[in-house]
């Protein structure tokens, strides 16, 4: 059975943002901003999924909500409309309003792991990752950049994962991931909002339709 | 004959006891299931073979849950404990973990097969002409953003309809999440690592129960909170109960019936001679039981032995006349008791033979054997008394003697005549009270008196892991694995419409993991007619240029499902070839589900919990009509010897066993078949203790109150005590003695005659 590389999604979204680094540098160096629950944070982005065996990438577009600790609403809209709906109750997929997946948590291994290692980071406890990941960290006063590199090879959560670096300036702005087999995905993020959490009637409907 | 007849009778008595021992030594013939107390017509040997199955298969199961306000925490006591179980040798499997070689494992299994499994729900949208949309569930996956899917799976699976297959096995523990590995499940701050194992011997065997014990003792952290589940958990609570309850219980009663005895009599020949004659009693019976019905059911010997019971009180009857000065011989002993035990032998022989009547074998089994018994015991004393009984006439005991007589009194003096209507106002408006309160409960789960904490922990881990346990089921039965499979094929979808409707939570059936050859070749076809054509332009327009690698034609088979690892739950649902089980969880309405799948041929609900209840529900209703058919038979022979007093010798007992359960409801009882058991009783020692009063002399009357009063305290010390057990079925039962047994002794002096 494939899985579901969920980690990648995890730092675009969250953990890069919230991720703090000791020393003094902090204060002459761009560093990302923390994300508490309670906050939201809304934006546009655009996917760009270069796999072998395929004559050009698979490119999409949307928009995106993000409520740490409750989940995450992916909405493409080119090339086609979609929904994806993430939350510790499982993964949830809706095409034109109706349910064309549902994977229940306990079929998709890592998805705990996932919000714990998210939920660590938003506190402000990167201690997590580093169980995970070998981290490197760069950054200069404008700009920073976050490579990660797994220390197990074989991490079932990972499904193949090499190496995702994660760059931004205040939010996190692109992320790519690379895969043994040649395959890397590139997410790039605009127009970001954050702020406190106000999802819309919608939007909490299909937080409750995947709730535990 | 005079002569001859006590040694006829030992002639009988050694012959029984010869077969009896006989058939011991054989191996006694005691039947314990349950299923053997229906009517023969409505059984069925291989329900029972299918419901023993579910029983023992879930029997060695436990389940635990650690949980900690900490998540790494609550993994690390989970990991530790399931490694220490697997070490100790006390377990044939633990499950802990997320078994990644056992989910590849499924993936290799199903993975050359997948082109005739689909989900239930893309199979119903293909019939339906919706290839688009499954397609473009496809396409979202790919474009989606948890990175699904790449070249190696789409040349395989281009329509990704094999992940779809695997969204949709109804896989156990729904709720249960893998995390970092482990089995976890959060809620509330909590985290709890799950751990199930399968016990590698017996858990209701007590060197096993104490090895866990001392094991779970030394190995659960102090700092996790632990929820446990499991017949294991049960039985060691049960066993300890019995334990205790038979040492505590049984002692003091015995010890406080001796002492009673000794105390009175002062003397060694009553204790003696009573036991023997309840002894002859059991043994008889017994043995007419094996001979008549080749095997006995425990619940019959167990009701059958507390129903003779009553044997004690003709002893006592009997040798309270020591205390009477005009008869000093014992062969005027027994002629002054003999009328007073014949009537009261009568009655109750009426009472227990209107068991008889039900056509339900527990009932007949306890009839004849308290019948059997309680005639031996009778013959005993009545026959061997005079012969074994060498003592004089007592001298002590006037004091005691004029003080029981008070009670008679109480019933007769003129000036007693306003406690007389307080006493009976003061019972009355106790039933009346309780009838409000009064309910009928059937409850097999009720009845077997489950410790409440632990009901509590079954109830939480079911809660939390979304894992009920199935005590519904349906069973399948086909000339094939074939025709099982696609016979569970044609009920699926009703069940399916029966959960979308609410009246149960989930279905597990071989044919949801393995479909029958018949559906995958037609879901084989189903894609290369409706997917098949889409194929060439949907691949072309995601740019995929690399060579497909289609699947093979060759079906799954039921006989490839593994009996370990996730799916060996699947296995054990395959009884034999033709024979497949359908475990329905969550059932929230079962007559409709009854109604639903009637008519399919070949399936069957089967409801364990349910059948056992509505079993005991009939024995309840049979006992109490029994109950009332055996009064006004009694009538008739009450009527030939008192006339129109008649009415006065039943109405102590009558009043007893109608004010009975109503009081015992004030105390939060339920009736139960065991209450309704209880009442036979209550009502066969009532009109033997107002026969008894009714057919003393004036002169002989406190002789009989003595009697009366001393057969009361030893049924109240024999079965009242019961109301102190922790057992369910025992308590309601002592209950009901105590109070009922307490109200005819009261008011039994109401049938004596007057001054």
């Amino acid at each position: 059975m494939k899985r579901r590389a969920l980690l990648p999604l995890a730092l675009a979204l969250g953990l890069a943002q919230a991720l703090t680094l000791p020393g003094a540098a902090w204060a002459q160096q761009a560093r990302p901003q923390l994300l508490r629950p309670g906050e939201e944070l809304r934006g546009r982005f655009t996917q760009e999924r270069r796999l072998q065996g395929f004559a050009r990438p698979l490119r999409s577009a949307g928009d995106f909500l993000l409520l740490p600790g409750r989940g995450l609403i992916w909405r493409g809209q080119t090339p086609f409309a979609s929904t994806l709906v993430i939350t510790p109750g499982g993964i949830l997929q809706l095409l034109d309003g109706r349910e064309a997946m549902r994977l229940p948590a306990a079929r998709a291994p890592g998805l705990g792991r996932f919000y714990e290692v998210l939920a660590g980071a938003m506190s402000g406890d990167p201690s997590q990752l580093g169980q995970v990941f070998n981290v490197d960290w760069q950054a200069d006063a404008a700009q920073w950049r976050l490579l990660l590199t797994p220390l197990r090879g074989d991490d079932p959560a990972l499904a193949g994962i090499t190496a995702i670096q994660v760059s931004g300036a205040r939010l996190v702005e692109a992320v790519e991931v690379r895969k043994a087999n040649g395959d890397a995905d590139l997410m790039l993020f605009s127009a970001q909002v954050a702020g406190p959490a106000a999802p819309d009637a919608a939007e909490q409907a299909l937080l409750r339709q995947l709730a535990p | 004959m005079r002569r001859l007849a006590p040694w006829l009778w030992l002639a009988v008595v050694l012959l029984a006891g010869g077969y009896l021992g006989l058939r011991l030594h054989g191996g006694l013939a005691l039947q314990s299931s349950v299923l053997a107390l229906l009517p023969r017509a409505e059984r069925d040997s291989l329900a029972d073979l299918a419901q023993q199955r579910v029983a023992t298969a879930g029997a060695r199961r436990i389940v635990l849950l650690l949980g900690h306000a900490e998540a790494p925490r609550a993994r690390a006591a989970g990991r530790t404990l399931a490694a220490a179980l697997q070490a100790s040798g006390l377990v044939r499997g633990v499950t802990a973990s997320v078994d990644q070689a056992a989910r590849e494992g499924l993936g290799a299994l199903y993975f050359p097969h997948r082109a005739g499994l689909l989900a239930e729900a893309d199979r119903a949208a293909l019939l339906a002409g919706q290839a688009p949309a499954v397609l473009e569930r496809a396409r979202a996956l790919l474009f989606g953003p948890a990175g699904f899917g790449d070249a190696g799976l789409l040349a395989r699976d281009p329509f990704l309809l094999l992940p779809a297959f695997f969204a949709a096995l109804p896989l156990p523990q729904s709720r249960l999440a893998a995390d970092d590995g482990q089995l976890v499940v959060q809620e509330g701050g909590m985290t709890w690592a799950f751990l199930s194992a399968e016990l590698a011997e017996d858990p209701f065997a007590l060197p096993v129960q104490d090895a866990f014990e001392a094991f779970f003792a030394a190995h659960l952290p102090a700092d996790v909170t632990v929820l446990r589940t499991g017949a294991l958990f049960y039985a060691t609570a049960g066993a300890r109960q019995a334990m205790q309850e038979t040492s505590t219980l049984g002692t003091v009663s015995m010890v406080a019936t001796v002492a009673m005895v000794l105390l009175v009599f002062r003397r060694l020949g009553p204790i003696l001679l009573s036991v023997l004659a309840m002894g002859v009693g059991v043994a008889v019976a017994a043995a007419f039981c094996l001979w008549w019905f080749a095997e006995m059911h425990t619940v019959a010997l167990l009701f059958g032995a507390s129903l003779l019971g009553v044997a004690v009180d003709y002893s006592l009857e009997y040798f309270a006349s020591l205390f009477h000065p005009e008869a000093a011989t014992p062969a005027e002993r027994l002629r002054e008791v003999l009328p007073g035990l014949a009537i009261g032998l009568a009655t109750t022989l009426i009472g227990y033979l209107t068991l008889l009547l039900a056509p339900f074998p527990g009932l007949q089994q306890i009839a004849v054997f308290s019948v059997v018994g309680l005639v031996a015991s009778f013959l005993t004393v009545a026959l061997w008394y005079p012969v074994l009984d060498r003592g004089g006439p007592l001298r002590h005991g006037r004091r005691l003697l004029a003080a029981v007589d008070g009670h008679a009194r109480l019933w007769e003096a003129p000036r007693w005549r306003g406690a007389r209507l307080a006493v009976l106002a003061l019972l009355l408006a106790a039933g009346a009270a309780g009838l409000p309160v009064l309910r009928a409960d059937d409850n097999v789960q009720n009845l077997q008196g489950m410790p409440p904490g632990l009901k509590r922990q079954e109830a939480e881990i079911q809660r939390l892991t979304g894992n009920g346990g199935a005590a519904q089921f349906l069973l399948v039965r086909a000339a094939d694995a074939e025709a099982a499979l696609q016979a569970q094929e044609a009920v699926l979808p009703r069940l399916a419409q029966a959960e979308a409707r609410g009246l149960l939570a989930g279905v597990q059936a071989p044919a949801q993991f393995v479909p029958s050859v018949a559906r995958q070749r037609e879901n084989a076809a189903l894609v290369a007619r409706s997917l098949a054509p889409l194929q060439a332009a949907y691949l072309a327009e995601l740019g995929f240029t690399a060579p497909l690698q289609p699947a093979s034609a060759a079906p799954l088979l039921p006989s490839a499902l593994p009996a370990d690892g996730p799916l060996g739950v699947v296995r054990a649902l395959m009884l034999d070839a033709g024979t497949h089980l359908m475990l329905l969880h969550g059932v929230t309405d079962l007559a409709a589900l009854r109604h639903l799948v009637q008519g399919v041929p070949g399936v069957q609900l089967v409801s364990l919990a349910d059948d056992w209840s509505a079993l005991f529900g009939t024995y309840r209703r049979q006992a109490v009509w029994l109950l009332a058919l055996s009064v006004l038979l009694m009538l008739p022979l009450l009527a030939w010897r008192y006339g129109w007093a008649a009415w006065r010798v039943l109405a102590p007992a009558v009043l007893a066993v109608l004010l009975a359960p109503p009081i015992c409801a004030l105390f939060g009882l339920t009736f139960t078949f065991f209450n309704a058991m209880a009442l036979v009783l209550v009502l066969s020692i009532g009109v033997d203790y107002a026969v008894f009063c009714r057919e003393t002399t004036l002169a002989r009357r406190p002789v009989t109150m003595l009697a009366v009063l001393l057969a009361a305290v030893s049924t109240l010390l024999s079965f009242g005590m019961l109301a102190a057990s922790q057992v369910f079925a025992v308590h309601a039962f002592g209950m009901t003695m105590l109070v009922g047994i307490g109200i005819a002794f009261l008011l039994a002096p109401a049938a004596g005659r007057r001054a």
